[in-house]
C-alpha cells in the first residue's frame, strides 16, 4: 500500500522547491518534484538536478549495500526542507 | 540529514561548491572538524582559480590572454599538462577546449575531489567518500572488511540504481545529459553529443575517471569499444533507449 506525501514549498535563492514523496510501508519508493522554479538558467540547472544527492541519502538509508551514488547531482537546502516536511507527515 | 540512517557514518558534511553540492561521508576513524574545514576551503580556492563562470578567475584570465600560465597558480600548469595527456589518450575526445575556448572543467572537478580526498586521508580520515555532484572518490573501505559500494543512477529515472560498482579506494565518475543538460560537446565539431544517456567510469583515480567518462560520452556510439580497451578502469554505458553496456569487471545488478 503506497502513500504519497507532499512537502512544503520552500523558497530558496535558487527558486522554489517542492517535493512529493511516495512511501510503501516504511520505504521511500519515489521522490518527485512538484515545483522547481528558478529565476535564471544557472539556477534552473541547479534545480533541475536538485534531487539525487538526497536520493543518495534515501537509497543509502534503505539499502545497507549501497554507500553512495554516481550520476546524480546537486541538492539545495530547499529540497531537503521540503522533503523533510513531507516525511514528517508520514 | 534526518532521512539518512547510515549507521557506519561517523561524520557527514554537505557543502555547496563548483556549482554543485559536495557530500562528505566519513567512516571511522573520525577527524576534527577543523581538518574538514581546511579541505573545504582548499576546494573553494580551486573553484576560484578554475571557474569559467568567474571573469576574474585565473582560468578566465588565461583564456582571454591576460595571464600567462607560468604566472598562474602551479595547479593550473599541472591541470593543463594532464589535459594534454588525456587529449592524446582519448583521440582528442577529451579537450581543455571543448567549445574552442579554454575550459578544463571536464578534469577539474574530478581532480579536485581526488586531491581533497587525499588531503582528508592525510589528516587522518582513512575511510571516507567525497561526492561532488555525482562524482565520487572513496578512500579506504566502507567498513572493516567491506568495500565501498556505489550505485549508478538511471539517467532517465533518478529513483533507480542500474548497477553497483564496489571496491576499496574506489573512484566513480559519470558523464551524461542529465548532468549538464545537452552540453557535453564533441571537441572535434563543438556540437552537443546525444548518442548516449550516460557513461560511468570506475577505477582508482577520480580525475582520470572523470576525464575518461567525459571523453567516452563525447565519442557516442564508439564509446564501448574504446572503454573496453582501458586497462585499469571499468565502465558502464546507458543508451537513450534504456539499453546498457558494461565492461568486463563492472559488476553487477543491484
Amino acid at each position: 500500500m503506497s502513500h504519497t506525501y507532499t512537502g512544503q514549498a520552500v523558497r530558496t535563492r535558487y527558486g522554489t522547491v517542492q517535493v512529493q514523496v511516495t512511501m510503501t510501508g516504511s520505504t521511500i519508493t519515489n521522490v518527485s518534484f512538484l515545483q522547481l522554479s528558478a529565476t535564471d538558467s544557472r539556477s534552473q540547472q541547479i534545480n533541475a538536478n536538485a534531487g539525487p544527492i538526497l536520493l543518495e541519502q534515501t537509497l543509502a538509508a534503505q539499502s545497507a549495500q549501497i554507500d553512495g551514488v554516481s550520476g546524480a547531482t546537486y541538492t539545495t537546502q530547499g529540497y531537503e526542507q521540503s522533503l523533510q516536511s513531507a516525511l514528517d507527515q508520514a | 540529514m534526518p532521512v539518512a540512517d547510515d549507521s557506519l557514518t561517523v561524520l557527514r558534511r554537505v557543502e555547496p561548491c563548483m556549482g554543485t553540492v559536495f557530500s562528505l561521508d566519513v567512516r571511522a576513524p573520525a577527524v576534527d572538524d577543523s581538518a574538514i574545514d581546511d579541505v573545504l576551503a582548499w576546494l573553494h580556492r580551486v573553484e576560484a582559480t578554475f571557474s569559467t563562470y568567474r571573469a576574474d578567475s585565473e582560468i578566465s584570465r588565461i583564456g582571454r590572454g591576460e595571464l600567462a600560465v607560468a604566472d598562474a597558480s602551479p595547479q593550473v600548469a599541472e591541470i593543463l599538462r594532464r589535459c594534454e595527456e588525456l587529449e592524446r589518450e582519448t583521440d582528442g575526445y577529451f579537450s581543455a577546449y571543448p567549445d574552442g575556448r579554454l575550459d578544463p572543467s571536464g578534469l577539474v572537478k574530478g581532480w579536485a575531489i581526488e586531491r581533497a580526498s587525499d588531503r582528508l586521508r592525510a589528516a587522518g580520515a582513512a575511510n571516507h567518500s567525497l561526492n561532488g555532484g555525482g562524482d565520487v572518490q572513496c578512500a579506504g573501505s566502507a567498513a572493516p572488511g567491506r568495500p565501498w559500494r556505489i550505485g549508478v543512477i538511471d539517467p532517465s529515472e533518478p529513483g533507480r540504481v542500474l548497477a553497483v560498482v564496489a571496491g576499496d579506494d574506489l573512484a566513480v565518475a559519470t558523464s551524461g545529459t542529465a548532468e549538464r543538460g545537452a552540453h557535453v560537446l564533441d571537441p572535434h565539431t563543438h556540437a552537443p553529443v546525444t548518442a548516449l544517456a550516460s557513461v560511468t567510469v570506475a577505477g582508482r583515480h577520480l580525475g582520470t575517471a572523470d576525464a575518461y567518462a567525459t571523453a567516452a560520452f563525447a565519442m557516442g556510439g564508439a564509446a564501448p569499444d574504446w572503454l573496453a580497451g582501458l586497462r585499469d578502469y571499468r565502465s558502464f554505458v546507458v543508451f537513450p533507449d534504456g539499453g546498457t553496456w558494461a565492461s568486463p569487471g563492472f559488476a553487477g545488478q543491484p
